[in-house]
């Protein structure tokens, strides 16, 4: 019986909270708390456009990832097409990529999780003078600002404790006595547990009023999009490496509107809502994997589970179901003295 | 000369210019006239939601497609420019959804990334086992009529309200040609026992998520008279009603319950939506359309009119193509009057 184990889950981003949620609803008797620093609207994942697209890590095993995409889709495909669908604010997207150079490589890996993949006809391209090929599929689009709020309660409906603290060191989490800990902090974890390895990837995105915008497109050098949201537009964006600036930057603000606007000329009439910074918590590949930590005389296995980069709307539920299965791992190597 | 154009909705206006582009600077001077009793936003063009989809077949009818074809590609070649969001043109994809496999429609060829759809894509659609995805333009009247009306004003084409009682009535005033684009209204001109209203009550709602049109076709019902789901710029519109024969303008409670039922059965998230409003329009349903010259001679006068009505649910979808061939035919009156390039000689 797993019974009184204290779970602590730490960062309310979306992996965060997938975490919880995916924590909670398979382990019942166990009590899960989730700590954070910053909530929705304030997390990285909040400014996201949320389209579900991935790209490829070059260190796990193809299998995974692809299980990862495809967890996470179907999870959330199984939203869109629900009730909940305008409350959670996840919805159906079609769209294209749209590529310079005609790639080697047939189908992208996530092509069969994805719905209606193939190739744009040359009448398709002739919108895109500057293209040579692209790609055409219909998506989902989570977006955090909603999507976030949905999952906390969920996660409170589950039992789950909520609370705002912000923590510099795993090892201030010694004295609450929580048999397992589960890492969420994303960038934060640069510091929380001295990981070099985490880096963050600078993007800006403007949020534009252009409701006749039903279609996303994405320059597949990632650094142009069009995202079509419930409200709003997405459109951005940068790629700045190692860049830690929170602030609007007016010059990628006309960088950002000038490239969009070829794409879609139509842009020239939406009006500009606001502008936007986050910081991708990159790393070559995500951590999911568990490790034991020392605290105060005893063993605490921590599970982590950052470093998703541009990608954590989009693997949030697989890699957190993942993690669920670490930490199930984790209660079955538990002495069981702990239990009591 | 005297151009009078009867009917202001998209036929009319669209009518009107095409006869401009192709003719103002071949007949001096050429003065167009638009009459009409209704104006966007008022119009049965301003109530449709405006998806450029032809009927599923045209039942040998090839010119109709070709007009259609025709008006898609011109609509098209605007997404190049800002202008568009002026014309209320924008690219929507969505789903033709069937309860049973069918031939292939009569525009597939014209639409972009016509396909089938696969078997997970169905199993979003409960009930239905077979459909079509594409991608396909939007053309909104409420914006595309008033921008008609003011290219059309800015070239000094003159509107009046009024309801135009007879053909004769503009003849007798010195109109030498009369384009009659008066839709369902084209009765009280001149009596067409083909020509029969083909009632609509659509149910306006705001529904932001919704990124896709949804068409379904019960092949045995008919067209329209199964839900419908599509998008607009400001609104959803909800639809799946079709009476032929009811004059009713007004929009009904029973069809109201019919059409919302079996939308929110299609489409769940549906039932959060905030319902606007109800709106009725009547399609003007003809075996075919009729676009074709006439001579109508009364005692000494003869009168010559340019028939260009009976677009059923396919006005907006059609437009330009009939406006072009509507064009072409004042161009063989304008030969026939002497007026043309060769009279100058």
């Amino acid at each position: 019986m797993k019974e009184g184990v204290r779970i602590a889950v730490v960062g309310a981003g979306v992996v965060g909270l997938s975490t919880a949620v995916c924590v909670a609803e398979a382990l019942p008797l166990c009590s899960v708390t989730l700590l954070a620093d910053r909530f929705s609207p304030d997390t990285t994942s909040d400014g996201a456009a949320g389209i579900l697209y991935a790209a490829k890590f070059p260190d796990i095993p193809m299998q995974r990832q692809k299980r990862w995409f495809k967890d996470s889709f179907d999870h959330l495909l199984a939203i869109a097409q629900s009730q909940h669908a305008p409350e959670a604010g996840v919805i159906m997207s079609s769209g294209c990529q749209i590529l310079r150079e005609i790639t080697e490589e047939k189908e992208p890996f996530w092509a069969d999780s994805v719905i209606g993949f193939r190739f744009m006809t040359d009448k398709e391209l002739q919108r895109f003078p500057d293209h040579k090929c692209g790609q055409v599929f219909t998506t989902i689009k989570c977006e955090c600002s909603s999507y976030l709020p949905w999952l906390k309660n969920r996660f409170v409906q589950l039992g789950g404790q909520v609370v705002q603290r912000k923590i510099n060191s795993l090892q201030e989490l010694s004295g609450d006595s929580y048999d397992i800990i589960v890492n969420c902090a994303g960038l934060g974890s640069k510091t929380l547990v001295d990981d070099g390895q985490v880096y963050p990837v600078r993007g800006q995105v403007l949020k534009v009023e252009a409701p006749w915008l039903k279609h996303f497109v994405r320059d597949g050098d990632g650094k142009t999009y069009i995202y079509p949201g419930v409200h709003s537009v997405t459109i951005g964006g940068t790629r700045q490496e190692h860049d830690w600036r929170l602030q609007v930057d007016k010059g990628d603000t006309s960088s950002i509107l000038e490239r969009c606007s070829r794409l879609e000329p139509s842009l020239v009439h939406a009006k500009v809502l606001g502008e936007w910074v986050g910081l991708r918590p990159s790393r070559r590949n995500p951590r999911v994997e568990k490790e034991l930590l020392r605290m105060q005389g005893r063993t605490v296995p921590v599970v982590h589970n950052y470093g998703h980069g541009g990608w954590g709307v989009t693997l949030a539920w697989g890699t957190a179901l993942d993690a669920l299965g670490l930490v199930r791992q984790c209660l079955h190597e538990m002495p069981l003295r702990a239990k009591l | 000369m005297r151009v009078a154009v009867i009917g202001a909705g998209v036929i009319g206006l669209s009518t009107a210019q095409s006869i401009y582009e192709q003719y103002h600077s071949v007949v001096t001077p050429l003065t167009i006239e638009v009459y009409a009793d209704r104006f966007t936003p008022l119009t049965t063009s301003d109530g449709a939601a405006g998806l450029w989809q032809p009927y599923l077949y045209d039942d040998g009818k090839v010119q109709e497609t070709q007009w259609n074809k025709e008006t898609f590609d011109y609509l098209l070649s605007f997404l190049s420019s800002p202008e568009s969001v002026k014309m209320g043109i924008f690219l929507q994809s969505g789903y033709n959804l069937l309860t049973e496999c069918a031939p292939e429609p009569s525009f597939k060829d014209a639409v972009l990334g016509f396909r089938e759809l696969t078997q997970r894509e169905l199993q979003l659609f409960p009930g239905y086992n077979y459909g079509w995805f594409n991608t396909a333009l939007m053309v909104e009247g409420k914006t595309y009529l008033p921008w008609m009306m003011e290219w059309l004003k800015n070239r000094g084409v003159k509107f009046y309200q009024r309801k135009i009682q007879s053909f004769k009535e503009l003849a007798e005033s010195g109109v030498d040609v009369i384009v009659n684009c008066t839709g369902m209204r084209s009765g009280d001109l001149q009596p067409d026992p083909e020509l029969k209203p083909g009632r609509g009550q659509i149910v306006k709602v705001d529904a932001p998520w919704i990124k896709h049109w949804i068409l379904t076709h019960d092949l045995r019902k008919g067209f329209y008279n199964s839900p419908y789901i599509i998008p607009g710029s400001r609104h959803v519109t909800v639809g799946g009603c079709f009476q032929l024969g009811n004059w009713n303008e007004h929009g009904t409670s029973v069809d109201h319950k019919d059409i919302w039922e079996s939308a929110c059965e299609l489409e769940p998230s549906l039932k959060n939506a905030r319902i606007i409003e109800d709106w009725c329009g009547l399609r003007p349903c003809r075996s075919k359309v009729r676009l074709e010259r006439e001579t109508i001679k009364t005692g000494a006068t003869s009168i010559k009119v340019i028939h260009n009505y009976g677009h059923g649910g396919f006005g907006l979808t059609i437009h330009r193509g009939c406006a072009q061939e509507a064009a072409r035919l004042f161009g063989q009156l304008v030969e026939q009057k002497g007026k043309g390039p060769k009279a100058r000689l």
